[in-house]
């Protein structure tokens, strides 16, 4: 066995570390390279600034990007995460791969997708997980924090069958119809996603709160504890990794000390380098190189691996700068046109089981200027009602629309915060559009802004509907709240799920 | 006398012991899981009772959210059939594509849709070439090829709310049509008329101009 050695694993591990800065790096940016643009992409709309992605400064300062193809081509180093086109082939995680296969199984591209990790696998076993994982480099850093936290390490047995049960549950459940549960199992696709939910999609606060939550039990039962006994993919690579060509192997295993385990000590993945076959879950790192005392570990073409360092900078700015700013981003902007918090048509069966069609529309006019070079705030908000009912005569013979009846008496509003009614609005008929011969909406400029979560409650109309109608004030980015109470879900699911598969791991043999 | 151990020394000895990896005590390990995991789903089912999903498009019951274009007709295949991996969002031009939360198991966790009140689609067809699992399927960004395929929805005109119905002059969504008189036309004075070759991109939805919005895009119903 031959030409293929790396002897001292030092540029090994640079390279490595380089590579996952950059993998990192780029997960979290490229969102941003490529999707910045689709910020102000309507300006001519109506509604142009309703919803701005980012914060305006943030905006103002990326560079322009091409189209959306940007965010595809930066994510290429991680493969995209579930999966992109490379060379006009596409890669894919091999667990949603395996989904793909399944859901379509005539499709070329995809077996092609499906097997080409596969492939690699096969040849260097896990390295995935300590090259390109960002969820990898997420527990590194975690494992700097809990090691310098008064917490005991746990042995986890080299034997953990609990992840390729949750390699088959997910799979299989994909075959039924439910991927979610692989995007939610592997935990760096949920990471991947919520980073590119913030940025991109306004919100992604479940996901994020999933994630948290593995995070935090991580921090207290072992952050790698996840990637050696849960991950799905980590387990795929693992029985891949079984066959593989590229190992870490000891030197000579006679010139180790008797008792020396130092190489154990430092795997990431709970492995044994020290009895000279780190076994198939190695991912080719060279950690262990460096805790030999007799530099007695090389990579060849016969057995075992590690990876990283914790990346403190890359992580600060994953786990704090991109959070924040998301936080930062909500309520921030410098509005200079309306925003539209409410704008729904309810449609209510009520009456005899005719329709009965209530729309609300509320414009924040709080930053609105009269035009653009005017420093004149208008302020306020104007709430807008119209209440049809009835069904919608035919087309006139021309192809005109006809006019359901619309509510024309009295009508009660109240807008309502935490609560406590802020506003009460009372018309004797409706008010606009003025100067038109038909009037159909209810609308009155109220000096309450009004803000997300705030609601709108129609009191009843006799004869239409009985009790009050509640209108939400939604808002761009939801979903902060969720990521409190999904945060506490995963912690508790993840400590659980972890405890059993800490619990039911074995030594070999 | 012997000469105390100094209290760094003692210490650190002390953090060497407690950082040493110790073995899991499998009892408690498993009784510890089974209380996490109980604990875990009891918050999670509670939860799902308490479920306020918030999104910004509104869905009337039973009401059926407008997918990207060459989505599968049937939602429940569609549903199946997407591996919620994302890649529409990403490689979409003008960002219309958004996604359901994954709490929001009633239209299949993040499976993509349309807001098109925010942004409207502006027919790249990036999304449907870059489906892996053909829940999108290909469609060539052709203006007649678009005009044949694409049928994600179809605009709904309310005659109550709309401008010109009530006696002015507006047309802001026949001017942001990307296929007048095949998708949408103006009957004078200018009140707008849907035709059957509207495609859903909803781009007249975004550019109305009145609240609650006139013109909204609905599936079309089968």
């Amino acid at each position: 066995m031959s030409g293929f050695v790396v002897e001292n694993g030092r540029l090994h591990r640079w390279l490595r570390g380089l590579v996952q800065v950059v993998a990192v790096a780029l997960v979290v940016v490229s969102p941003l390279v490529g999707g910045w643009q689709r910020t102000d992409a309507s300006s001519l709309s109506a509604w142009g600034r309703d919803a701005y992605d980012l914060p305006l400064d943030v905006a103002n300062a990326l560079p322009p990007a091409a189209d959306g193809q940007a965010v595809l081509d930066h994510s290429r180093v991680l493969f995209g995460g579930t999966g992109v086109e490379l060379f006009g082939v596409s890669f894919v995680d091999p667990v949603v791969g395996a989904a793909s296969v399944l859901r379509a199984p005539g499709d070329v591209g995809g077996w092609a997708s499906f097997l080409l990790p596969l492939l690699v696998a096969l040849l260097l076993g896990r390295v995935f997980c300590g090259w390109l994982c960002i969820f990898g480099v997420v527990s590194r850093f975690v494992d700097g924090l809990r090691s310098r936290l008064p917490l005991h390490p746990y042995e986890v047995g080299e034997q953990r069958w609990m992840r390729f049960v949750l390699l088959a549950v997910s799979t299989v459940a994909s075959a039924w119809g439910l991927q979610h549960i692989a995007v939610h199992a592997i935990a760096y696709l949920a990471l991947q996603h919520s980073i590119y939910g913030m940025w991109l999609l306004g919100g992604g606060g479940a996901l994020v709160g999933w994630v948290a939550g593995l995070v935090v039990a991580g921090l207290w039962l072992g952050p790698n504890v996840y990637c050696a006994t849960l991950c799905p993919t980590g387990a795929f690579f693992a029985l891949m990794g079984r066959f593989r060509l590229v190992r870490v192997q000891l030197k000579d295993a006679n010139a180790c000390g008797p008792t020396c385990h130092s190489c154990d000590l430092r795997c990431w993945l709970s492995l044994h380098p020290s009895t000279g076959d780190a076994g198939a879950d190695c991912d080719n790192c060279a950690r262990c190189f460096s805790a030999c005392p007799k530099d007695n570990l090389h990579i060849t073409t016969g057995r075992g691996e590690r990876r990283g360092r914790p990346l403190p900078v890359v992580m600060a700015m994953l786990l704090l700068v991109a959070p924040s700013m998301t936080w930062a981003a909500d309520g921030n902007e410098p509005i200079m046109r309306p925003r539209l918090v409410v704008d729904e048509m309810r449609d209510l069966h009520t009456v005899a089981g005719a329709p009965l069609l209530v729309g609300v529309g509320v414009l924040d006019k709080s930053q609105t200027r009269m035009n653009l070079y005017s420093d004149l705030v208008v302020g306020g908000s104007e709430v807008t009602v119209v209440v049809g009912h009835g069904e919608r005569p035919p087309k006139d013979a021309r192809g005109r629309l006809q006019m359901r009846q619309t509510h024309q008496g009295p009508l009660e509003l109240k807008v309502v915060r935490r609560g406590a009614a802020l506003e009460h609005i009372h018309f004797d008929a409706p008010t606009a559009p003025k100067s038109t011969q038909r009037q159909t909406l209810y609308r009155a400029h109220v000096e309450t802004v009004v803000q997300v979560g705030d609601e709108v409650w129609v009191m009843p109309v006799d004869s239409l509907f009985e009790k009050p109608l509640v209108f939400r004030a939604h808002e761009p980015r939801s979903g902060r709240d969720e990521a409190w109470g999904w945060a506490l879900v995963g912690a508790l699911l993840w400590s659980g799920l972890l405890s059993f598969a800490v619990a039911t791991s074995r030594p070999p043999g | 006398m012997a000469k105390p151990t100094p209290m760094r020394k003692r210490l650190q000895s002390g953090w060497k012991q407690l950082k040493k990896p110790v073995p899991p005590d499998r009892r408690r390990f498993f009784l510890q899981g089974l209380v996490f995991a109980v604990a875990g789903l009891a918050f999670a089912l509670w939860k799902a009772t308490q479920a306020r999903v918030q999104r910004r498009v509104v869905l009337g019951q039973g009401e059926l959210p407008v997918r990207p274009p060459g989505a599968i007709v049937d939602d429940d295949t569609f549903q199946a059939a997407c591996i919620h991996c994302g890649m529409c969002g990403m490689v979409c031009e003008s960002g219309c594509i958004r996604f359901f939360g994954a709490n929001d198991v009633e239209h299949g966790p993040v499976t993509p849709y349309l807001d098109v009140r925010r942004r409207s689609c502006v027919l790249c067809m990036k999304c449907t070439d870059i489906c892996p699992t053909g829940a999108l399927s290909p469609i060539a960004r052709e203006l007649p090829v678009i005009k044949e395929e694409v049928r994600m929805g179809v605009a709904e005109v309310d005659p109550e709310l709309c401008i010109s119905y009530l006696g002015r002059v507006c047309g802001f969504c026949h001017d942001a049509c990307p296929i007048p008189k095949e998708a949408l036309r103006l009957l004078p004075p200018a009140y707008p008329q849907v035709l059957d070759g509207c495609i859903g991109c909803g781009r007249c939805a975004e550019f109305c101009p009145q609240t609650p919005t006139a013109i909204m895009v609905k599936r079309r119903s089968a």
